[in-house]
């Protein structure tokens, strides 16, 4: 109690308000802006914070964030275009609610979502810190392993109506995540020889080719008239939420915000691998799962609550044992190390008020961030009024200044332009390209644990089954295969009845 | 207020310089009068890492003893191969410089992958080491080694398993060089990560890890990592890793420290190299250089180009020998 | 100036309208799986000159990649042969229309993507973005002079807010 006042004391000052509101202004920018990154803002505003205190360049860091990993949603809602990987789950109900005119109400949905994931897990990590990192303890090598595996069983659900195109695109963006160097033999793979594909593909400059510019080449499908939407319309819009609709997202929301605050605490999964997860379960236990991907509050509330509860659930690692979960928060390791803070198991207990400040004060980052995005929705919602004339070079402008800006690299576009080409042959042939995205955010991941577990038991499978934990994975994974599987068999006798 | 407003403009103003300067390729100035525009130092590793928090901590002091100001930059990819690469764009002279060290021209040229790497050594002027890390051995605590003894007795029948970062990591090769020498059977695991590797230790999924001091700091501190040996010929005593003994005390000579070399484009005039290394060795020696480098548990250092050369000699021997 | 504006609409309305012609209904499944199959077939067989391996162990660099091209390459199969028994059992089979002109718009707006990427290389962000606003603009018929105004200043606000007050670099 007393650390919890000293850290109050800490955080109660203009500055530290002013710095996370700075911050939070700029992540919303970052991640509404596809190519724009959360990683890539903190890494070009850091030397900022290499002059502040402790707790200020914590709460501006913070603040981009948490603000990044809502702002993605903006972009996915209004213009079908991620601006995070995190929010492509959103995009997928966020797009077909902008097209019923309901864009407000997607965005509004997106901001109390991702507010209401942010708190709940500040507050795991205010309270619950301790308790979660020993669970995070017992989680090795072959349990990320199976969470990973246990992830692309989500392919049978992004996958549209084909199961086996969706294995097919899932394991093509599987391979392409293999390109580059292997972290396991030293070696590299599918490089032909060329620097820029050393360190592979980042997920960002795919994503910006298979979403937003594989949509531009999309617009050749009509002669585009002045789609012009009313702006008088978009003002009118009945943003209210029904009482029936505030009853269906409660559940989703905090089962989402549990699978968040789960899957942050194991390093390297981050924010997309939560929203796809908390999508897919969302929609298994809808009353209306038909509406999943055509415009679902669910899905949204879902996906944004879990992408905001990873953020405080990536700090009970990096605080508590100084592992970083995801490169952002890799970076924020330098901040605590130039302020003389080294993360692990003394951290709380020689600079507890430090600490204190820094958890309380990811609470109000969090209100913060609500309030702004409140404001701000307003501004960004004006998009969708611009004619897509217009709309479409601004947004190729965008995505190939942050292509570029990722690794100041001419190369890196003309990656997303392959990506591109590839998503929309793709599309042209009814392949999902969802399923391409999964494949790359968890292939490394999965085939790295997968590898080192066998590197760790000398060759030995058992290693799979070797923890009660292992086990939970391993069963949950037998289950869903078996429910895919099953629905499959279920909807092929249905279409050979209908066929009859 | 004030603050964060005179923050934004300083920024603009040194970004709007970073732009005039970052295209433009310099042309043959008079040497005395090197530099006449402002010095970039480019870092080609993340933001937030020792090298970057010495690069832009060191940057402030460039007006004073360049007289032009230096810009502390990042330029990512590939685990600094690309800046590397993109730095031969450079004429000699020019005002760009960049950071190389051991893993850009001993390992990357001598394992897979060798043939996607354009530049060599000889492409670069040495200018000054930045700084030295050692690298240190820890072990987990419940296994109670505390020196390469006990670490000798341990192995005598057991495969030991350590865990590094990245196989074709510095860390890797020491390891390996490390236990060939004491005749003890390996298991090489590759993490994401010193970070990660270090906590894979601590959970007991590996026995030993190889870091560097800072990385190894908080486990060691909190007691669930002990340190076996530094990779020195000096043992190491500070407040965490508390009389080390160093690996060269047994006899032990296939190690190297973690450097971070400042480099010029080839060709450039030993007075522009001499004219650097001079303020940079300067700046080195300032008050809170010295504190930044011992919160980062690094050494600063006063290596000749000579020394420099050795040192990418003599990890590429190591290299060679522990493929 | 206008006639002349007009006449090239003419134009390309007329070659838009032959092209329309040609329509073509693809079995979308048979033809996707086809791709598929020769990318995973070219893939495998760049295996052994892109991914080397010096180890015998069981798992190498290889086993991942190699076991994702299978698996792309069995599915795409399955596919395949689901339409093909279809196809001679007369059932029906996924079908789409392809219209030429659509596929032709589709090039045009790459190659002033690739027009863009180019002239990156030459003239910095902000011209190459006047010059892809102005044939994006053209391409979608516009002739409204605000238009143009508008997405110049859109590309020098972009480039400046990147540069300046984002502080992300630009080509």
């Amino acid at each position: 109690m007393d650390l919890f006042l000293q850290g109050s004391a800490l955080l109660f000052n203009v500055p530290n308000f002013l710095y996370m509101n700075l911050g939070l202004f700029l992540g919303v920018i970052f991640g509404a802006i596809p190519g724009l990154t959360v990683i890539l803002c903190i890494v070009l505003f850091l030397p900022f914070t290499y002059t502040l205190g402790a707790v200020e360049s914590f709460m501006f860091l913070l603040g981009i964030y948490c603000a990044g990993s809502y702002g993605g949603s903006i972009s996915a809602i209004l213009i079908k275009t991620p601006g995070t990987p995190h929010a492509a789950a959103t995009m997928l109900d966020g797009y077909p609610l902008t097209k019923q005119g309901k864009s407000m109400k997607a965005l509004k949905m997106a901001l109390i979502a991702s507010t209401f994931g942010g708190i709940f897990s500040a507050i795991v990590l205010l309270f619950f810190a301790p308790q979660v990192a020993k669970f995070a303890q017992m989680m090795g090598t072959p349990e990320y392993f199976l969470v990973c595996a246990f992830g692309l069983t989500i392919i049978a659900g992004v996958s549209g109506n084909n199961l086996i195109k969706g294995i097919i695109a899932g394991a093509f963006g599987l391979f392409i995540s293999t390109i580059g160097i292997d972290a396991m033999s030293g070696g590299t793979r599918f490089i032909f020889n060329n620097i820029n594909l050393y360190s592979g593909i980042a997920l960002v400059i795919s994503l910006i080719g298979l979403f937003a510019l594989s949509e531009v080449l999309a617009k050749s499908e009509k002669v585009v008239v002045d789609t012009k939407v009313n702006t008088e319309d978009l003002n009118k819009e009945n943003a209210k939420f029904t009482q029936e609709e505030k009853k269906s997202v409660r559940r989703p929301m905090i089962l989402s915000a549990i699978i968040g605050v789960i899957i942050g605490i194991i390093p390297g999964t981050g924010a997309s691998m939560a929203s796809f997860f908390s999508y897919d379960r969302a929609r298994s236990m809808s009353k209306h799962p038909e509406m999943f991907g055509k415009g679902s509050l669910e899905g949204i509330s879902a996906c944004e609550t879990a992408n905001n509860a990873v953020t405080g659930a990536t700090l009970i690692p990096l605080l508590t044992m100084g592992i970083p979960g995801d490169g952002s928060v890799a970076i924020m390791l330098g901040a605590l190390m130039i302020n003389g803070l080294t993360p692990g198991p003394n951290l709380f207990v020689e600079h507890g008020p430090i600490m204190y400040a820094i958890m309380i004060g990811l609470i109000f980052v969090n209100i913060f961030m609500f309030l702004q995005g409140k404001i701000l929705t307003k501004w960004f919602a004006k998009v969708i009024s611009v004619p897509v004339y217009l709309l479409t070079p601004i947004i190729v402008m965008f995505c190939f200044a942050g292509a570029f800006s990722v690794n100041s690299s001419l190369f890196d576009i003309k990656v997303t332009l392959v990506f591109a080409v590839i998503a929309y042959i793709m599309s042209k042939f009814g392949f999902s390209t969802i399923p391409v995205l999964l494949g790359l955010v968890l292939g490394t991941l999965t085939e790295e644990n997968f590898r080192r577990s066998l590197v760790l038991s000398d060759g030995k499978w058992d290693i799979f089954v070797s923890s009660p934990i292992c086990i939970a994975f391993l069963s949950l994974i037998i289950i869903t295969l078996v429910l895919i599987i099953n629905s499959q068999v279920k909807n092929s006798r249905k279409k050979g009845e209908n066929n009859e | 207020m004030k603050k964060l407003f005179s923050i934004l403009m300083m920024s603009i103003i040194m970004s709007s310089a970073l732009f005039a300067n970052g295209t433009k390729e310099s042309t043959q100035s008079p040497v005395d009068a090197w530099p006449e525009e402002p010095v970039t130092v480019i870092c080609p590793w993340a933001v937030g890492g020792v090298a970057d928090l010495v690069n832009r901590k060191a940057a402030v002091y460039g007006q004073e003893l360049l007289g032009q100001p230096v810009l502390a930059t990042n330029e990512l990819g590939a685990g600094g191969n690309v800046a590397l690469t993109n730095f031969l764009k450079n004429e000699a002279n020019s005002y760009n410089l960049i950071f190389g060290g051991e893993g850009a021209f001993s390992i990357a040229p001598n394992v897979d992958g060798s043939e996607a790497i354009m530049f060599k050594y000889d492409d670069y002027v040495p200018v000054m080491n930045m700084y030295s890390a050692t690298f240190v051995m820890t072990a987990n605590a419940g296994l109670n080694i505390n020196n390469l003894d006990d670490l000798k007795a341990y192995g005598a029948n057991h495969t030991c398993v350590v865990a590094v970062n990245g196989i074709a990591g510095s860390e890797a090769f020491i390891a390996k060089a490390l236990f060939k020498e004491l005749g003890i059977d390996l298991t090489l695991v590759s993490y994401n990560g010193a970070n990660l590797a270090l906590a894979a230790v601590a959970k007991g999924e590996t026995e030993f890890a190889l870091s560097h001091q800072s990385q190894a700091k908080g486990a060691v501190e909190a007691g669930t990592l002990t340190p076996v040996t530094v990779f020195s010929d000096k043992p190491v005593n500070n407040d965490v890793f508390k009389d080390v003994k160093p690996a060269g005390e047994y006899g032990i000579d296939s190690y190297f420290p973690n450097t971070c070399f400042l480099l010029a484009r080839k060709g450039t005039s030993p007075e522009v190299v001499a004219k650097i290394r001079s303020a940079y060795l300067e700046i080195m020696q300032k008050e809170d250089m010295q504190k930044l480098f011992s919160q980062l548990m690094v050494e600063s250092s006063d290596w000749t180009a000579e020394d420099m050369n050795n040192h990418i000699e003599h990890v590429i021997q190591i290299v060679q020998n522990n493929k | 100036m206008k006639n002349f504006l007009d006449s090239i609409d003419l134009f390309i309305d007329n070659t838009g309208a032959k092209l329309e012609k040609h329509k073509m209904n693809v079995p979308i499944n048979i033809v996707g799986s086809i791709l598929f199959i020769v990318i995973a077939l070219v893939c495998l067989k760049l295996v052994p000159s892109q991914i080397r391996v010096n180890t015998t162990s069981q798992i190498t660099a290889r086993t991942f990649p190699v076991l994702m091209l299978q698996i792309v390459l069995l599915f795409s199969s399955v596919l395949l042969l689901k339409d093909i028994i279809s196809l001679i059992r007369k059932k029906e089979i996924e079908r789409k229309e392809i219209t030429l002109l659509v596929e032709v718009r589709a090039l045009i707006i790459l190659a002033m993507m690739v027009v863009f990427l180019l002239l990156l290389h030459y003239i910095g962000f902000i011209f190459s973005s006047i010059v892809f606003g102005i044939l994006m603009l053209f391409y979608f018929r516009c002739r409204k002079l605000s238009s143009y105004i508008i997405i110049c200043s859109a590309a020098i606000m972009i480039g400046f807010l990147f540069q300046y007050l984002l502080k992300v670099r630009l080509p």
